[in-house]
């Protein structure tokens, strides 16, 4: 269980209006670098960051600090965490009322930069096809035809890892997660921790792979 | 938020590692499926450890000012020999790679836990790190040689595959590594 600010507590009590504009004030005072640095996630330059903080901050004001009062008595994180998620993605919300769901459309950057992602991870586990199965007297068609059924049998692999290993294998190749940040994120003791165990998860890769039939892959 | 996602207080607290190893298990179920929550958590987790060194040197620098003002300001003490000591790094901040001995197939019994690299200097202190396939750590052991044998102690199985690098602190302060290195016991 975590303690609230004291200035939340005053702020949500419904305390009189010059107490609660002080409070607020105190509040941002506090909060405004982790504020701006969430809001500074998403990139931009600092024009586009501040335009995120001004709303992110008019957002939790809005409707008697209505987000603020989310924040539960009994909630597991801090304060300022909680704050940091709400921050990031009430900032993505308004990225997306503006800009569109860049996300989601297939021809957006990001879009493309999952897709290249996929395509080292599948290169990567199947460096053996490359070599043995895809020899360069294959036609183009051929050869995509292979790749594509190569990506298949990788999409259905990872779905059987075990799910830590798996966010590990996307972190790390769809996201492109450098494995410094993989290892602050996921908690590992050291960069080298990271390198063993994404070593081991695409040693099981390849050989699910040689299991399920995709040739030239050594187990 | 969508109930899809994780919701705001499970990726801070997950974020800040408070969360219990069931509900941890449970969040890293849904990230490594949903690419928009992971990106959060890494957002988010990043975001707060820069926040947590900020704070950290805050409170730090004015200490770290006073003990540099008495360590001018007082004479020295006589005391016990002062023991080099490793800070943590990668592999990247080291300069040099030494070069390493140790076949990666035992060719003699019991030379499968021998393990054998190039000195990097007169003076150099090692650092041997031995973890098991999965990465944990199974011994450790500071030493000036060169050659170092892993303890029975060491809980390796027989046949299993090991891995193992040393750290070394040269004497201009430098430091240098052999990198990753793969052995196997013999069964």
């Amino acid at each position: 269980m975590t303690t609230h600010p004291p200035e939340l507590g005053i702020l949500l009590d419904g305390a009189e209006p010059v107490r609660v504009e002080a409070a607020w004030s105190a509040l941002l005072d506090r909060y405004s670098r982790l504020l701006l640095k969430s809001v500074g996630t998403l990139g931009g330059d600092a024009d586009a960051r501040m335009d995120r903080y001004a709303y992110v901050v008019g957002e939790l004001r809005r409707d008697n600090f209505r987000r603020l009062r989310g924040y539960r008595v009994d909630a597991t994180s801090g304060f300022g965490a909680w704050l940091t998620v709400v921050a990031r993605r009430l900032a993505l919300d308004h990225e997306r009322t503006r800009y569109g769901r860049g996300d989601r459309g297939d021809g957006s950057d990001e879009a493309r930069a999952i897709r290249a992602a996929r395509r080292r991870l599948t290169e990567l586990v199947g460096s053996a096809i490359d070599l043995e199965v895809l020899p360069d007297q294959r036609s183009d068609a051929a050869r995509d035809l292979a790749e594509r059924q190569v990506r298949e049998v990788l999409e259905s692999c990872l779905a059987g890892l075990d799910s830590r290993d798996r966010l590990l294998v996307r972190l790390r190749f769809e996201d492109d997660v450098p494995v410094r940040q993989i290892a602050v994120v996921m908690g590992f003791p050291t960069v080298f921790h990271v390198y063993h165990r994404l070593r081991a998860v695409l040693d099981t890769l390849r050989r699910e792979l040689g299991e399920r039939g995709v040739e030239g892959v050594d187990p | 938020m969508s109930t899809l996602h994780v919701d705001h207080d499970q990726l801070a607290a997950y974020a800040e590692r408070r969360l219990t190893p069931t509900e941890y298990q449970r969040v890293e179920h849904h990230l490594a499926d949903c690419a928009e929550c992971r990106r959060d958590a890494v957002a988010v987790t990043l975001v707060l450890r820069s926040d947590r060194r900020r704070r950290v040197l805050r409170v730090a620098a004015p200490l770290a000012a006073a003990a540099a003002l008495l360590f001018v300001l007082l004479p020295p003490k006589p005391g016990p020999e002062e023991t080099p000591r490793f800070r943590p790094g990668s592999p990247r901040e080291a300069a040099t790679v030494i070069p390493v001995w140790s076949p990666t197939t035992a060719a003699t019994p019991g030379s499968d836990r021998r393990l054998i690299w190039g000195s990097a200097g007169p003076g150099t202190l090692y650092r041997l790190t031995v973890t098991d396939s999965s990465g944990g750590v199974v011994w450790t052991h500071q030493l000036v040689d060169t050659i170092a044998a892993i303890p029975d102690s060491a809980s390796i199985r027989a046949g299993a595959r090991y891995h193992w690098y040393v750290d070394a602190l040269l004497v201009n302060g430098e430091r240098a590594t052999t990198g990753l290195r793969d052995r196997r016991l013999a069964p």
